[in-house]
């Protein structure tokens, strides 16, 4: 304990964490919370009925929950994976047959995508029919909305991925959608596509933006997602 | 602390959660190829020759210069092991090979998923590979995608197929590379050919009735197309280039029925070997059709003209044209007509034929539809190509292109092609292609060259291709002869076409002049054992002065030269019928004094038939002249060749 005591006192541990060791006061068990970013997610007040199972069905949590699987099985999928015309399908093949577990890493991650976009859609359902969409929440319903569409264009970019048959005609017809945006329709599918046709650079675009932009749009939508549930008094 | 029931449950799923993880790894240990290299090294132990026990573990061929990885030696390991010739697979050793494994891999030849370890997903079509295993009577497909043209010796039906593709023409509707077009009669002035509009009637609902080995395919037309195409065709009655038909000679009209004018016909018809190309019910050569029924096509005036001069009527045709005199060619013409009947035909109802309404508009719309043009020249207005589908990366074709139609067909480029070529309208849709008359080995002959037309672009060290053979244009008078002789069409000349008589390149430094010029006059066969021979074309003496010069002068190898020393004295001619009869004994192989073998030419008369320079320097490197020839390359001293040489040349024709 004194050695403990001793550590807390080093400058280290205090450019680490704040809060001064021995807590004392109320003020200092507050501020532990107060400081910490992973305490500080939940709200000051939790009502006990919110912890309950059948109040929200932790669809959100599990969203949660799933999105984490999925970058922990994607970075890992990353390193077999090169967005290549013709090795993009060849290593789906190598996963499959070569990589130790590697069909078992690639199903996780398909189906954790699969049953994130249910969570996803079950949550927003589960928030509209408890109104929760009303003030002061509307903002982050809007949010919500926001990673909703991330989610299905992670699944969608995503689909690509494989390049084979399935994927192709996929991102054919998504793209031919596209296209009839008005006024701008074609110059998105243009960027889209990397060109006018699917191809390396369309693999290319398709794979950062799975691997690198959605990610981090998610990742970032999330936290203040988070922190404006607490903001707005809780789960409702 | 009590448990309660959320916590059990907590740590049921828990647990049941980590026995799921465990399976991934587990199904991962138990993969059929880690038992099939345990078995392998089992069996290694128990073999009598010494087999060295494999390390367990994946393995492949990674051939980095055709894209390729191929896992399929991760079982099949015994490959290029000899002690391994008489296992079973998958560990027997792979049968004669041309290439280097490491160097080619697997798949490159025989398609399948390289990249796979289990059987079925190597071997058999499945929803993420659509290109299984060849079969292997197809496995030839594959040495096509290199071997561009080469006519290998292993790949027969390969070989076959391209020969096949061409014959029947195929290029007249496919694009097809290399293909190309064959020769086929062209309908102007067919009016004026056909004698009875019935039999065209017959002939466009099923040709191979009245001709089993014609190449039109059965367009499969209807009673009433069939009659339309008929009355459209028979209103060409002029020839192309304003060619019009010769009448009749008197002596024909005069002469047709009596015995000895049709004597002279057969007499000439035989001299002239017409047999040689025409088969008459089977009999005789494949280059040119059945003359059996001809007179029940095709008229007399025309069969007149065709013979006196062949290529003004089909200016393109192969047949040479014969030097017989007008009287000659009406006695021919009248032994053909009393001859070759089909007695078999319905009997002319003398009904006089009206044409259907509209009946050019409607025809020249089923000739366009059905791409007669593709085929046959017909010079009218409103003529259009309509082809199929290009065929140059069929081998390719993507299986979702494939319009299956009701068919039970196996999903696979092979089993698409050989059923499409076997039955062309079997998948339906609006296919027009015809019916060919094949056998299963032609079908799949076609189909194993088709599938060698690939899409894939292979590295180009890899190509092998030989150029397309050269046409040939003589210039001059002696071009006119070759033309008119259809020299070219059995003769090769500087790498040109033909295949079936020996080469003409160097032929005057061959050949000695007399022994020509008695040649022309009557052909024969040089050697015993080959039944074809030149025919009798009855070229004129002026013709055949002009074509010996030209071959004295032209057709030279000045390389063949003679030593200096040489004395052609008794001494050197007794030495060297030593040598031939013992000492390398030829004999063996070609007959001379009326005793020797039948593999090469005999040699009776070889000192009147050959130069001395050609003897000598064949003697010394058959294969620089013929590089296929089986006339071994003994390597003889310079002396020997020259004895030898010199008793050939004392063999002279006697009388």
């Amino acid at each position: 304990m004194k050695i403990l005591n001793n550590l807390a006192k080093t400058k280290f541990w205090q450019s680490v964490f704040r809060t001064k060791l021995p807590l004392s006061t109320n003020l200092d068990r507050s501020l532990v919370i107060f400081n910490s970013l992973t305490l500080h997610i939940h709200p000051v007040k939790v009502r006990l009925r919110a912890i309950k199972f059948s109040y929200t069905f932790y669809l959100g949590m599990i969203s949660f929950f799933l999105f984490f699987v999925l970058i922990v099985t994607g970075v890992l999928l990353m390193l077999y994976y090169q967005p290549a015309i013709p090795h993009a399908y060849r290593n789906m093949k190598d996963l499959e047959y070569v990589v130790s577990n590697g069909s078992f890493l690639r199903n996780m991650h398909r189906w954790s995508a699969h049953l994130m976009v249910i969570s996803v859609f079950l949550h927003m359902l589960r928030v509209f029919y408890k109104g929760a969409y009303k003030p002061p929440r509307e903002f982050n319903w809007i949010i919500g909305i926001v990673l909703l569409v991330s989610t299905l264009l992670l699944s969608y970019t995503g689909y690509l991925l494989p390049y084979d048959q399935l994927s192709y005609w996929a991102v054919t017809v998504g793209t031919n959608i596209v296209q009839y945006i008005p006024v701008a329709g074609k110059e998105i599918r243009f960027l889209l596509l990397g060109g006018n046709e699917i191809g390396e650079y369309t693999l290319v675009r398709f794979y950062v933006l799975h691997c690198v932009v959605l990610p981090l749009v998610m990742i970032l939508l999330i936290a203040f997602h988070f922190w404006r549930i607490r903001k707005d008094g809780g789960l409702l | 602390m009590k448990i309660n029931g959320l916590k059990k449950l907590y740590a049921a799923v828990s647990i049941i959660f980590l026995l799921t993880l465990a399976i991934s790894p587990l199904k991962n240990y138990f993969k059929d190829w880690r038992d099939i290299q345990n078995n392998f090294n089992e069996t290694a132990e128990q073999l009598p020759q010494k087999v060295k026990p494999v390390s367990i573990g994946l393995k492949q061929i990674w051939v980095r210069d055709l894209d390729r990885i191929d896992r399929c030696v991760t079982c099949h390991l015994g490959i290029d092991n000899s002690k391994l010739e008489t296992a079973g697979q998958p560990f027997k050793q792979h049968s004669k090979i041309y290439h280097d494994i490491e160097k080619f891999g697997c798949t490159i030849c025989h398609e399948g998923q390289g990249l796979a370890t289990e059987y079925e997903e190597v071997h058999l079509p499945t929803k993420f590979w659509d290109r299984p295993l060849l079969p292997k009577k197809y496995i030839q497909s594959s040495c096509g995608k290199c071997h561009i043209n080469e006519n290998l010796n292993s790949t027969h039906l390969l070989n076959f197929g391209k020969e096949l593709i061409t014959d029947l023409n195929c290029a007249g509707c496919h694009n097809i590379p290399e293909a190309e077009k064959n020769f086929v009669p062209a309908l102007d002035g067919i009016g004026s050919k056909i004698i009875d509009s019935n039999w065209l009637v017959n002939w466009l609902k099923n040709p191979v009735k009245f001709q089993p080995d014609t190449k039109m395919p059965n367009f499969l037309l209807t009673d009433l197309e069939a009659k339309i195409l008929t009355d459209f065709l028979l209103s060409f009655k002029s020839f192309r280039n304003g060619v019009t038909l010769e009448p009749l000679p008197e002596v024909y009209n005069k002469n047709k029925n009596k015995e000895d004018f049709i004597t002279l016909g057969q007499t000439r018809f035989r001299e002239a070997r017409c047999i040689s190309c025409h088969a008459i019910e089977g009999k005789g050569g494949k280059l040119a059709p059945d003359l059996l029924k001809i007179a029940s096509k095709t008229n007399d005036i025309w069969i007149y003209n065709y013979l006196k001069n062949t290529k003004r009527l089909q200016p393109e045709v192969e047949m040479p044209q014969y030097g017989f005199s007008d009287e000659e060619v009406a006695a021919v013409t009248a032994y053909m007509v009393s001859e070759f009947v089909d007695w078999d035909a319905e009997e002319d109802t003398g009904s006089v034929h009206i044409p259907l309404a509209d009946f050019y508009e409607k025809g020249l719309a089923l000739f366009n539809k059905y791409n007669c043009s593709g085929c046959h020249q017909l010079s009218a207005k409103g003529i259009n190509q309509n082809t199929g589908p290009d065929l140059t990366e069929i081998g390719s074709k993507k299986i979702y292109q494939i319009d299956w139609g009701k068919t039970n067909v196996t999903h696979t480029v092979y089993d698409y092609i050989e059923n499409k070529v076997r039955i062309p309208r079997e998948f339906g849709g609006n296919t027009r292609m015809p019916q060919y008359n094949l056998t299963k080995s032609k079908v799949e002959a076609i189909t194993a060259y088709l599938l060698s037309l690939k899409e894939e672009k292979l590295p180009v060290n890899f190509i092998h291709k030989t150029d397309k053979k050269h046409e040939i244009s003589l210039q001059g008078e002696v071009g006119r002869i070759f033309n008119k002789y259809a020299c070219l069409k059995c003769h090769s000349l500087n790498n040109s076409d033909g295949a079936i008589a020996p080469d003409l390149t160097i032929v005057g430094s061959q050949l000695k002049t007399d022994w020509l010029r008695s040649y022309f006059k009557l052909p024969y066969s040089i050697r015993p054992i080959v039944e074809e021979r030149m025919p009798n074309l009855f070229i004129s003496k002026e013709e055949v002065e002009i074509l010996i010069n030209y071959f004295n002068v032209t057709l030279l190898d000045d390389s063949l030269s003679i030593p200096v020393n040489w004395i052609p004295d008794t001494k050197s001619e007794e030495r060297g019928s030593g040598l031939f009869f013992e000492r390398y004994g030829c004999q063996s192989c070609h007959i001379i004094k009326g005793k020797g073998g039948y593999v090469g030419p005999p040699l009776d008369k070889a000192g009147s038939r050959l130069k001395s320079g050609w003897i000598y320097n064949w003697l010394m490197n058959p294969q620089k002249y013929k590089p296929k020839t089986i006339e071994p390359r003994t390597g003889m001293p310079i002396q020997d060749a020259l004895d030898i040489t010199t008793f050939l040349m004392s063999l002279k024709e006697t009388d």
